[in-house]
């Protein structure tokens, strides 16, 4: 029995459900929503962060910008203001040809997060590295499989304790700016 | 936990239609069948990105959802639901590559299943499913299906002319039983070897070995380049290993079955030209009737297109003598007509 894909999502949805559950946070009445990175955007905020080996950069700037670069695209709400299925902001001023001038989502968070305080990023970056463990524990109790690899489970295990220990690596290196950048990641 | 029997992968493989990873979440199932070697191709031709081509390898592998068929004609928008579930892929991937690699280590009995019962068992099963219409367990044919097939029909087909042999040799051995000799030794000889060859492989199987007699050790020159330049290159990622492994072992299974299944065409057609060799003694032959320039031409060349005879057989060499090779008489060769003016005249003698 063949089905189309519009039934075939709506099988998939346990699934679907589960893989991309969302955390909401409270910040002070604000309420910010986070959802995890795909590959692609992991692979970018790799990207975008500052040599670790150049000392010019502080091992704290260098948290910095990989938690707003992670959270950048992690954020798709705040507040009210559904990002979803944004792509682009107005910025709410007018270019001198009279086009209102536009910059992409990710660009329009990072501005606004460049304006928050450290331990409040500190903190949405937490909840962030909670919510993709609580996807993965999730995974753990809901996924069966017909076959068990245990080196991939043991690999699986390494890389998630390796992910809470950065994060909590990067909150230490907030409240101590004075560690060396090769020590944080 | 017991070690299953060695035919046991294969036959659950290719009774469920190459179903690999099964993945159950919260009840709801998801089948996966292993990738052939155009699922390999594709991912490698969609993207240069490792995680665009296993999202796309699991896009087209993924054949049920919750017991329902997915369409072919889905498969692009399946490929962007499964990318944006990137913590699945991720999950499912590391398994995923496991069931090929166990699939490809069970890929390595295939001679020795194709020669178990349980392999004709299941054949005549699933023939027996298609003459009636009845659904097959599975609908996908992967490479180890497809060798499986040839097989199978060439094993039909030496069954039917072992059968027709059989009567051939018969009728035959009523005819001329010393000249049907020489062919039933060679096709006893042939017969033995085969069957000699199988309980080897069988043996061995059961033990969890494969026969190494087509493997060649000798490496070819392109072998010993691509060997010296991964030496120089370095050593290479996980990926590039189970990506190259998964190739290799492709082509290398993709090599045995051809040789399992050309040697099996290679004895039908043996048996079937001993056939019709056996069939030339047989009284199935329809009688050609030879002129006598025809006899003599054969005789002068040697060349006659007939079964030869046993040398030593006495009655043979005297059936041969007398009619194939003893010298013509010359006769009169006038028409009719001129032999009969030539006739004397009837007289009335009083």
């Amino acid at each position: 029995m063949q089905i189309d894909f519009s039934e075939l999502e709506e099988l998939l949805s346990p699934l679907t459900a589960m893989c991309k559950k969302e955390k909401m946070v409270n910040l002070g009445g604000v309420s910010v929503t986070l959802r995890p990175l795909t590959p692609i955007e992991e692979t970018e905020v790799q990207k975008m962060l500052p040599d670790i080996n150049n000392e010019a950069y502080a091992a704290v700037e260098f948290a910095d910008v990989f938690r707003k670069e992670t959270l950048s695209r992690a954020i798709v709400q705040i507040g009210s203001m559904d990002l979803r299925s944004v792509k682009t902001v107005s910025t709410g001023q007018t270019l001198p040809s009279g086009v209102e001038q536009k910059i992409t989502k990710g660009e329009a968070i990072l501005k606004i997060l460049s304006e928050w305080s450290r331990p409040v990023l500190s903190k949405v970056f937490e909840e962030f590295t909670f919510l993709n463990e609580e996807i993965e524990a999730e995974m753990d109790s809901s996924l069966k499989l017909n076959t068990e690899d245990t080196d991939a489970i043991s690999e699986n295990l390494k890389e998630r304790s390796e992910q809470i220990k950065q994060a909590d690596t990067l909150a230490s290196v907030s409240e101590n700016t004075s560690n060396e950048p090769t020590e944080v990641l | 936990m017991s070690q299953p029997k060695y035919y046991e992968p294969l036959y659950r493989f290719i009774s469920s239609g190459g179903e690999g990873l099964v993945l159950t979440c919260r009840g709801r199932a998801l089948s996966f069948r292993t990738p052939t070697a155009s699922d390999y191709q594709g991912c490698l031709r969609y993207s240069a990105s490792l995680s665009e081509q296993e999202t796309f390898l699991l896009a087209c592998c993924l054949t049920r959802v919750g017991g329902f068929k997915v369409s072919e004609k889905d498969r692009y928008k399946l490929y962007n639901h499964l990318k944006s579930l990137p913590r699945l892929k991720k999950r499912a991937m590391p398994h995923f590559w496991k069931v090929v690699e166990e699939t490809q280590k069970s890929a390595e009995m295939f001679e020795a299943f194709c020669y178990s019962e349980n392999s004709r068992y299941l054949w005549g099963k699933w023939k027996s499913s298609s003459r009636f219409g009845f659904p097959l367990e599975g609908n996908e044919l992967t490479d180890i299906h497809l060798q499986w097939i040839a097989f199978n029909e060439l094993e039909d087909k030496k069954e039917d002319l072992e059968d027709a042999w059989r009567r051939a040799f018969f009728q035959a051995s009523a005819m001329n039983p010393k000249g049907v000799e020489k062919i039933q030794k060679e096709w006893d000889k042939k017969r033995g070897q085969e069957k000699r060859h199988r309980e080897k492989v069988l043996k061995l199987a059961e033990k969890g070995e494969t026969s190494t007699r087509d493997q060649s050790g000798e490496k070819t020159i392109q072998d010993l380049q691509t060997e010296y330049r991964n030496w120089v290159d370095g050593v290479e990622d996980g990926h590039d290993k189970i990506v190259r492994e998964y190739k290799e072992n492709l082509t290398r299974f993709i090599s045995n079955g051809r040789k399992v299944v050309s040697r099996q065409k290679s004895d039908s057609e043996d048996m079937a030209s001993s056939f019709d060799e056996l069939n030339s003694l047989s009284m199935n032959t329809p009688l050609k009737a030879y002129s006598d320039d025809e006899i003599e031409k054969m005789v002068a060349s040697g060349n006659r297109n007939t079964v030869m005879f046993d040398e030593s057989g006495d009655y043979d060499e005297i059936i041969s003598d007398k009619y194939l090779t003893a010298r013509e008489l010359i006769r009169d060769k006038s028409s009719l007509m001129d032999q009969v003016a030539k006739r004397k005249l009837p007289t009335i003698e009083g």
